[in-house]
């Protein structure tokens, strides 16, 4: 069975967000990386994927919104038709139109492009075709954004549509405005309809359902209807015909006896007689409501007669079914503010309806095909003896016993009567406390004592870990008694050994610290910055002037300061000079003389003299040095990876964003933090 | 009878069995033998002498809506008709004077500096006044034609201009709202502006001189979906006539003393005059009514003025002999409307015996823009969007003739006083001269440098007055 | 059966809102797409509002609401300052378009409040009553002078809106195809047009071998979106024929469409009139934008 719900219409998004999600998507999900330098037929073949994956994703999702909303001619005449009420056929089905007209536009588009773009014969022709063929498909889409705004209206109030199931058991309650029909509704179902002492309370249909005989019957309310020609009908009347005129159900006719509806018998009959073709073949029960106010034999006699015209017509009803009719079945009374017959009524209709569609089924031909599956044996009587069920008298006085004790018990309930009944008595919670002792139940304890809240010393079990910890310190006693025996390492050493040890330890101690703080002040020592040494006074030789003004020898200060900067470069130039300035005191000399060698030997190997370093030669094609740097510039540049990271060089690395919100804030299972 | 008797025994086979009957089907006497040499010259003094008329009138003979040119013999074997059969004749009565077809422009008036957006000639034919998008109207000399008034007061482009059927009074509406009374003898303002509408003016009418003698009311239609009835005497709003949901196009006050207006909101009302009372709802149009017309209109609208240039004393005098006019027009039959809609269809009513139309006249295929009874009320002309400017038939609406020619969709037409001959004015900037009788366009009128918005053909025939997007307004003579 | 009949009837409700108009050719959806703005509906299942009704707000509602309110800025602002990239781009276009509208209903209001000056303006423009209602999009001006138009069109001269044209070196225009098997250069006398050309309805090519010059489908256009410059209107229409490329006569003859060329365009549906009342069928237009890089030919008619 086909089950209709508009509700899993996928969300329809306005023109513009249509336009941002597409390129979006064509943005992440092709290639971005493309150069001057690829050959031609890779660029077209990347640009063409753009237009293409593009085109596609229009495609899809155009689609996606022609294939789930519903067509109108394919679904029951029932929702066609109460569609058609509410959102007009024709803007519906124009609406729907523009997007296929859209999708195929967009299709044109990009073959157009695509085919272009075969001729394209350079990158910027290429990406300006690209340009343009995905600007043109936005393009399509911003004018069908009006009718894709329609559509998202309407998916909104589809989805909000009560979910009738046309072919199930109905039961549907129609009438003229405020006949009660809503209060029925609210009696029999647990739907929750608004009443209100108002016409057209009820603007749309309403779904409620009811059990009788162990099926479900599904109840529709609907708005209520006015005597006046077809086409003057509002929206809100129409929803009503349409499911009278579409729904095979049991129909339940409301009359306001009272007439405190505001609508007379008179005008009610009217309203009867012009609908009453949508009766047709369907269970119909004329319902006088509201006979708390105006029982119906109090009626006049031309209101009579109009109601007894009514009934008339329902058994014809009746008979043009095949049934026979009986009066009760097809005019009840009730009222739904004293709840007098309101059950019958939902009972009748229930019997009607259900009467009505076995007859149907048994008259369809499917039904041979079940009633040949199932038989139902009632075994013959042998004779007239009867054998009821027999129940052992054990049993029928165990029972009879169990009633009796449960009418003896007293009830709290019983209590409350004997003290002085609801609002004085009081009742004993204490008296189910359950105590060690029973006295202590009705015991004084107090919540604060000395200040002190009790409850913070209350410890249920604090008998038990008391327990525990003797236990525990029973053990305790009982392996001290056996380590006696032995004898500790600490106990072997002697007075002096013992103050031996501490001062080793001292020692030791103290050379750590010693050696941490020369550690630290040799390394971080401060050096003048060179800021402050901007014409490089602070040489050593001028070290050396103000050491000796002090009387000191510097030289071996010099030589310290030397060293350090020569040991510190040296071991550079080490590796690769292999030996040779092992020498303190010709280090400066050597340093220069190595270095000189160094170089000229490395050049020598390389490139022939007469050429300045870094000189770039031309050749390969290039007409002069500046043309090759030129070429090797942009050739460098062609390679370089693109900084996709934004990072300033390899140094940088800064996160932006240390702690991004989606993966660190914590998982709701419903909405987000800030909204739910 | 004794005239048949003889001619059937002259010769039964040169003779054609014929009923004689008028527009509306009244036959003419019983059936009468005629000689098959008989051409139209015949007929009509058989006409005249049946009728007993004093003075001899020009008849057109019609048989299925074509018209009698020939002798009946050729036009029997050419028709191919049964000699058997009554042939029945429809004589249409035709002006006594005929109207000479304009075929040169006499005159370019610069003036006007915005689009000329209306042009009419007073009733008596010797004035003529032009509303202009220039916010002023002015009246010009038509014997030295050059302009002689310059009537400036409106705050906005001038849309509509009426004259009273006296030729006493001149108002015009702005885009505004306020409506204007000028004395075209000064040119000066009469009173102050008219103020009650709250947007511009669609339409003005005057209330028809036979009615009241000297011309006070006039029903002027808005934008803002009220039509109101306003005394120049009084000067003041007399009756608003509220109930159009959309804004009102067109109105008309009819000789009957009613009011009809035509909506936006698809229907056309019909008002009493002296309360104000809706009488009639017509119903039918899909669209805008953009159009409508009275088949009395052109008798309303020049009163007692027609084609002998005949002056009147005092209103009495013009009272009695508009009335009488009128009712010579009438004749027997009630008021016909027509109203053309932008569903691109008209309908035939008669307001005064039914709600339902009389006809529904389709063939436009795109929006009607303009209807017009011709003088006589026997014909009936359609300026349509689609280019063309349709002829039907005034009584019963049936189609007759299309006339094409314009490349430009036709925004107004006229009639020539005799109803002969019909001009119209297109957005291709020309001017077209159509002639009845043959269905042939008579004249092309070209000149304009740009769209025409307005034509008026002179009531006593001579002048043919245009306006349009290029400021200037051109008359046409012959 | 009666039910029968309701229901046809039902599904033939007439529509007033929907306005028949012809449809003229074209892309119609623009025209059609009016009708979103008038949908009503009623209202359906409304379960919020009917609680509401009932039992009230939620106590904290309004206090919530206004906390989300005065939240929302900031994180709006967030937002703003972290984004990145085309996201960023996007969010800031759609911010300043917010704030542009609301300076500008700022300003209206403003302007309501102090003075009330709205009729008195006289627009240019003059149009009569039973054209104020109508879409005024397709009107058209009379040509002015026929014979004036006609004089220039023999000297060859217009005044063009583009009077600078980048002249095309011959190396960008055509590509040089093998053709046969000979590999040496004289095998390589074939040219393809690498620009957009148009080469007329009755055109058939030459047999292979006396083509010179290919004009590849791919590039053939036939349509133009040709702006009428007085009007600020833009129609496509049918290309007619090439006038002149200001290139040379080789690629006039070739039909090629640059930038600036000179193209016929059949402008019978613009219903341009002379003051003779004929209708105008051809006229001359530039080309403003490169065919071959955007898909499609623009150009400006010549007035």
């Amino acid at each position: 069975m086909v089950q209709y719900n508009f509700k899993k219409i996928t969300v329809v998004p306005s023109g513009k967000d249509f336009i941002d999600i597409i390129l979006s998507r064509t943005q992440r999900q092709t290639p971005t990386v493309v150069h001057k330098g690829y050959p031609i037929s890779r660029l077209r073949e990347f640009y063409m994927r753009k237009v293409k994956f593009t085109q596609q994703n229009f495609h899809e999702k155009l689609s996606a919104i022609i294939d789930e909303f519903p067509r109108l001619d394919d679904i029951h005449p029932f929702y066609g038709d109460l569609l058609h009420v509410l959102y007009n056929k024709d803007h519906y089905k124009l609406a729907l139109g523009q997007v296929n007209t859209a999708r195929n536009i967009v299709g044109k588009i990009a073959k157009d492009y695509v085919r272009l773009l075969k001729y394209g014969d350079s990158l910027y022709r290429c990406k300006s075709l690209k340009v343009a063929a995905l600007g043109r498909m936005c393009t399509v889409l911003k004018r069908i954004s009006p009718s894709l705004a329609y559509l998202e209206q309407i998916r909104q109030h589809m989805a909000r549509l009560p979910s009738i199931d046309p072919n199930t058991r109905t039961i549907l309650i129609c009438g003229y405005p405020n006949v009660g029909k809503s209060s029925f509704m609210n009696k029999i179902t647990r739907a929750d309809v608004d009443v209100q002492p108002y016409a057209f309370t009820t603007k749309s249909l309403f779904v409620g359902h009811t059990d009788y005989k162990y099926l479900r019957y599904q109840v529709i309310d609907t708005p209520g209807i006015l005597d006046r020609p077809f086409e003057d009908r509002n929206i809100i009347e129409m929803c009503s015909i349409t499911a009278l005129a579409h729904l095979k159900a049991a129909v339940l006719f409301f009359l306001d006896v009272s007439g405190s509806c505001g609508y007379s018998i008179e005008q009610q009959t009217a309203l009867f007689h012009s609908i009453k073709s949508l009766f047709m073949n369907k269970p119909l029960i004329v319902v006088c409501n509201k006979i708390d106010l105006q029982p119906l034999e109090g009626l006049s006699e031309e209101d009579m007669k109009f109601v007894m015209e009514m009934k008339t017509e329902a058994i014809k009803t009746v008979l043009a079914q095949g049934g026979d009719s009986n009066d009760e079945e097809v005019l009840l009374t009730m009222s739904t503010m004293t709840d007098e017959g309101v059950i019958a009524v939902k009972n009748a209709a229930c019997e009607r309806l259900l009467n009505q569609r076995v007859e149907i089924k048994m008259k369809s031909k499917k039904i041979n095909d079940c009633l040949n599956r199932f038989h139902v044996a009632i075994p013959k009587p042998r004779d007239t003896k009867e054998r009821p069920p027999c129940i052992p008298p054990a049993v029928l006085e165990a029972r009879a016993k169990a009633n009796e004790e449960k009418g003896k018990r007293k009830l709290e309930k019983d209590l409350e009567e004997e003290n002085g009944g609801a609002g004085v008595y009081s009742a004993n919670l204490r008296k189910h406390y359950i105590l060690a002792d029973e006295e202590w139940k009705e015991d004084i304890m107090p919540e604060i004592l000395d200040g002190h809240n009790v409850y913070d010393f209350v410890d249920p079990d604090i008998l038990l870990r008391l327990e525990e910890l003797e236990r525990e310190e029973g053990l305790h006693l009982e392996a001290n008694v056996d380590e006696e025996d032995f004898e500790m390492d600490g106990k072997e050493l002697t007075e002096e050994e013992r103050q031996l040890l501490a001062e080793i330890r001292r020692k030791k101690n103290l050379l750590i610290q010693e050696h941490r703080m020369k550690k630290s002040t040799a390394e971080s020592r401060p050096i003048v910055p060179r800021k402050f040494d901007k014409d490089k006074k602070y040489t050593s030789e001028r070290m050396g002037r103000e050491l000796s003004a002090l009387g000191i020898d510097p030289s071996k200060a010099i030589d310290r300061a030397r060293s350090r900067s020569v040991t510190r470069r040296g071991r550079k130039r080490e590796r690769s000079l292999g030996r040779e300035g092992e020498e303190g005191e010709a280090m400066d000399i050597d340093d220069e003389l190595s270095n000189k060698k160094l170089r000229t030997r490395s050049r020598s190997r390389s490139r022939s003299k007469s050429r300045p370093p870094g000189e770039v030669t031309p050749g390969e094609g290039f007409k002069d040095s500046a043309q090759k740097l030129k070429a090797i510039k942009i050739a460098k540049k062609s390679v370089k990876v693109r900084n996709k990271a934004a990072r300033k060089g390899e140094a940088d690395r800064v996160i932006p964003n240390l702690k991004p919100k989606h993966l660190f804030s914590g998982k709701r299972s419903i909405g987000k933090t800030t909204r739910r | 009878m004794e005239v048949m008797e003889e001619g059937r025994e002259i010769s039964s086979s040169n003779t054609v069995m014929c009923l004689l009957t008028d527009p509306e089907g009244e036959p003419l006497g019983a059936p009468l033998y005629l000689p098959q040499n008989s051409g139209p010259p015949q007929l009509q003094e058989i006409v005249n002498k049946l009728l007993k008329n004093e003075e001899k009138m020009p008849y057109a003979f019609y048989i299925s809506d074509q018209e009698l040119i020939v002798q009946l013999g050729s036009y029997l074997q050419k028709n191919k008709v049964s000699v058997e059969k009554v042939l029945r004749i429809v004589y249409q009565p035709q002006a006594l004077f005929r109207i000479r077809p304009v075929n040169r422009c006499s005159a370019t008036i610069a003036g006007h500096t915005e689009a000329v957006l209306s042009v009419s000639f007073s009733p008596d034919g010797q004035n003529l006044a032009s509303g202009s998008g220039d916010t002023t109207v002015r009246l010009w000399d038509l014997n030295t034609q050059t302009p002689l008034f310059t009537c400036s007061g409106h705050k906005n482009w001038v849309l509509c201009i009426a004259w009273s059927s006296d030729g006493k009074h001149l108002v015009s509406g702005s885009k505004a709202g306020e409506l204007l009374t000028w004395d075209p003898q000064t040119g000066k303002q009469s009173g102050g502006p008219l103020l009650g509408h709250k947007k511009w003016i669609t339409g003005i009418s005057w209330e028809p001189v036979h009615l009241q003698a000297p011309c006070r009311r006039f029903v002027s239609s808005s934008k803002d979906g009220d039509a109101r009835i306003w005394d120049i005497s009084l000067r003041k709003c007399v009756i608003c006539l509220s109930g159009h949901t959309l804004a009102v196009t067109c109105v008309k006050w009819g000789g009957d003393g009613m009011i009809y207006t035509g909506s936006q909101d698809c229907t056309i009302k019909v008002w009493e005059t002296s309360q104000g009372k809706l009488i009639r709802e017509l119903k039918g149009h899909g669209h805008w009514v953009n159009s409508l017309a009275l088949s009395t209109e052109y008798i309303l609208r020049t009163g007692a003025f027609d084609h002998t240039r005949k002056t009147y004393s005092s209103p009495e005098e013009m009272k009695e002999a508009a009335l009488a006019r009128y009712n010579q027009m009438k004749g027997n039959a009630p008021e016909r409307l027509v109203s053309g809609s932008d569903d691109f269809t008209m309908f035939l009513w008669e307001p005064a015996l039914s709600k339902h139309p009389k006809a529904r006249m389709t063939g436009h295929q795109q929006l009607v823009n303009h209807v017009y009874f011709s003088p006589d009320g026997q014909w009936l002309a359609s300026a349509s969007f689609d280019k063309s400017v349709k002829l039907w038939n005034g009584i019963t609406g049936k189609f007759v003739a299309s006339f094409r020619g314009h490349v430009g969709p036709v925004y107004q037409i006229s009639w020539s006083a005799d109803s002969r001959l019909l001009l119209s004015g297109s957005k291709d900037s020309t001017l077209k001269v159509w002639d009845i009788r043959t269905q042939k366009l008579k004249q092309d009128l070209p000149g304009h440098a740009d769209e025409v918005f307005s034509v008026d053909w002179s009531p006593d025939g001579e002048k043919v007055a245009s306006g349009g997007k290029d400021r200037v307004l051109k008359l046409w003579m012959n | 059966m009666t039910i029968f009949v309701i229901i046809d009837r039902l599904q033939e409700t007439p529509c007033k809102r929907k306005r028949k108009t012809p449809s003229s050719s074209g892309f119609e959806i623009s025209k059609r797409a009016r009708i979103g703005a008038t949908l009503q509906l009623l209202p359906q299942g409304d379960f919020i509002e009917l609680h509401r009704k009932r039992h009230g707000y939620r106590l904290d509602h309004f206090e919530r609401k206004r906390k989300k309110g005065a939240r929302e800025v900031h994180e709006l602002s967030a937002f703003a300052r972290k984004v990145l990239g085309v996201k960023a781009k996007m969010f800031a276009k759609k911010r300043y378009a917010e704030k542009a509208t609301m300076k500008k209903t700022l300003a209206v209001h403003a302007e309501s409040s102090s003075r009330r000056k709205v009729d008195d303006k006289v627009d240019e423009g003059a149009i009569p009553a039973y054209l104020l209602d109508r879409d005024t999009t397709t009107r058209m001006k009379v040509l002015s002078n026929t014979i004036k138009q006609k004089r220039k069109e023999k000297a060859g001269k217009w005044e063009v809106p583009l009077p600078k044209v980048r002249p095309v070196a011959e190396e960008e225009m055509f590509k040089v195809i093998q053709s046969g098997k000979s590999k040496s250069k004289f095998g390589r006398w074939k040219r393809m047009v690498t620009k957009a050309t148009f080469v007329g309805p009755g055109f058939t090519r030459k047999p292979p071998k006396y083509e010179r010059f290919l004009q590849p489908t791919g590039l053939r256009f036939t349509k133009a979106n040709v702006t009428h410059p007085e009007l600020k209107c833009t129609f496509n229409l049918d290309i007619i024929g090439i006038k002149k490329n200001t290139n040379g006569p080789m690629y006039t003859a070739l039909g090629v469409i640059t930038r600036g060329t000179i193209i016929e365009v059949n402008v019978s549906e613009l219903g341009l009139v002379t003051p003779g009342g004929k209708v105008v069928w051809g006229k001359y237009a530039q080309v403003t934008n490169e065919p071959e890089n955007d898909g499609c030919v623009n150009a400006v008619l010549l007035v």
